[in-house]
């Protein structure tokens, strides 16, 4: 499913227009991304949380180079399932 | 961190942007989630342009054990979730430290002693193994031994009798080159000592066999009784170095030796037949010793500036570092007698070594 039959799909469940629906989704990804940015955690109930973390650097090793390599210390999105979601998709 | 923000709270903060009311948004925010649940369940995968995929993934039954204790349990089959961030989300959530950037490490000297640590310790196992053979025949004729280790493990004897083997040799190597004993060896039962000196000596203790012949092979060493030995997997020419005389930094002493049937000195293959000259005195050969380890070192050099663009390079500049590094080992002041022969960045890096 991409984005616009996500779109159309919620246009039906909602009787709404699909310009206003495409345009509160795109808000809503947005906002969520925001808040990421700020270091804020969002949780969706039942679904699950999203969160920015920074990873430590780390030393790995390049087969191709045949070299180590350090890894910078990089922030990255975690997305932690809700018990929930968990339960629903191992029915 | 404070606690998470909860879908009430990010629809008040879309309702500050969008024109829409406070109902609409919040069923929308739902609904969006539960289309991800229901993609998730019907075709595994749900992606958003701009923002990730999420995935279900089958995890297989697997064992687990819980740290308290100690018990395996089994943990069944599993769907789980995984979201992967789109690029774009990617490089904003990264963008404090997008300054930063992967670095290779040139520096290899700590992964090379590891190395070359594990090297040594197959080739270990490896002549061990080989000497086992050899001995569990020899063992077998002499059942009186047998019965003294008899509470000991089969393969835990015949390990002793290897080592003990080995010990002996070196042993002798040492009695007969300038009277120094080496009495630092492992301590066996001195009959089975006498027994494997008995049964060794005619076939793998040559080195004893010329003994009066330090004197004027000082001065002539390639005169010096010398013998054939034919490479097996494994060796190199430090470890021979290492196994024959005791002393891993005269390596570049044999290959000096050997230096025209290889030109380089990391490649020789099983099967290859080198000169095993006698073994130098660390005293008295202190300018073949020497000049030896300058050769090898230039033959790296050589090689390195030869094939430049060859994948070994990084090995042979740290291996070239080793061998004056050895240099230095053997006769302090080594560097610094040669230092107009050797690059600079070496002598530092392999006083660093020798440190």
């Amino acid at each position: 499913m991409n984005k616009q039959e996500l779109v159309r799909e919620l246009a039906t469940r909602l009787s709404l227009s699909q310009k206003n629906v495409k345009h509160l989704v795109e808000t809503t990804l947005e906002e969520i991304t925001l808040i990421m940015e700020e270091d804020e955690s969002y949780s969706q109930t039942g679904f699950g949380s999203f969160k920015a973390e920074v990873k430590n650097e780390r030393i790995t090793y390049n087969p191709a180079y045949r070299k180590k390599m350090l890894l910078p210390k990089k922030k990255k999105v975690h997305f932690r399932p809700s018990t929930i979601l968990k339960g629903k998709i191992n029915e | 961190m404070s606690n998470p923000l909860t879908p009430e709270k990010l629809v008040q903060r879309v309702l500050d942007k969008v024109d829409t009311d406070h109902d609409t948004t919040r069923k929308l925010v739902q609904e969006l989630f539960n289309i991800i649940t229901e993609q998730l369940k019907s075709t595994d995968r749900m992606s958003l342009y701009g923002f990730g995929t999420f995935k279900r993934i089958f995890v297989e039954e697997s064992t687990g054990r819980n740290p308290h204790t100690n018990e395996t349990i089994s943990i069944a089959a599993h769907y789980r979730v995984k979201f992967t961030p789109s690029s774009v989300l990617a490089h904003r959530i990264n963008a404090d430290y997008s300054h930063l950037k992967p670095i290779m490490i040139e520096d290899e000297v700590h992964e090379g002693l590891l190395m070359k640590a594990l090297k040594l310790e197959q080739s270990l196992t490896e002549t061990e193994a080989a000497e086992i053979e050899m001995t569990a025949v020899k063992t077998a004729e002499e059942p009186v031994f047998e019965s003294e280790q008899s509470q000991k493990s089969g393969i835990k004897k015949t390990l002793i009798t290897g080592v003990a083997l080995v010990a002996i040799i070196l042993l002798l190597g040492g009695l007969y080159m300038a009277g120094k004993a080496r009495d630092s060896q492992e301590t066996v039962p001195s009959e089975i000592k006498k027994n494997i000196v008995l049964q060794a000596d005619p076939e793998k203790a040559p080195e004893p066999a010329p003994p009066a012949a330090e004197a004027p092979k000082a001065d002539t060493p390639e005169e010096g009784p010398s013998r054939s030995y034919t490479i097996t997997t494994g060796d190199s020419f430090s470890i021979l170095a290492r196994e024959l005389w005791n002393n891993i930094h005269l390596w570049p002493y044999l290959y000096s030796k050997n230096r025209d049937a290889f030109p380089d000195p990391d490649f020789i293959h099983p099967g290859d037949s080198i000169i095993i000259p006698q073994k130098p005195d660390k005293e008295l050969m202190i300018d073949d010793i020497e000049s030896s380890i300058l050769m090898a070192y230039e033959r790296y050099r050589s090689l390195i500036k030869d094939q430049s663009d060859s994948s070994r390079n990084a090995n042979r500049t740290i291996n070239a570092r080793y061998v004056i590094a050895g240099g230095e080992t053997l006769h302090p002041g080594f560097l610094d007698r040669y230092k107009n022969r050797i690059d600079a960045e070496d002598i530092r890096k392999s006083i660093e070594m020798v440190d």
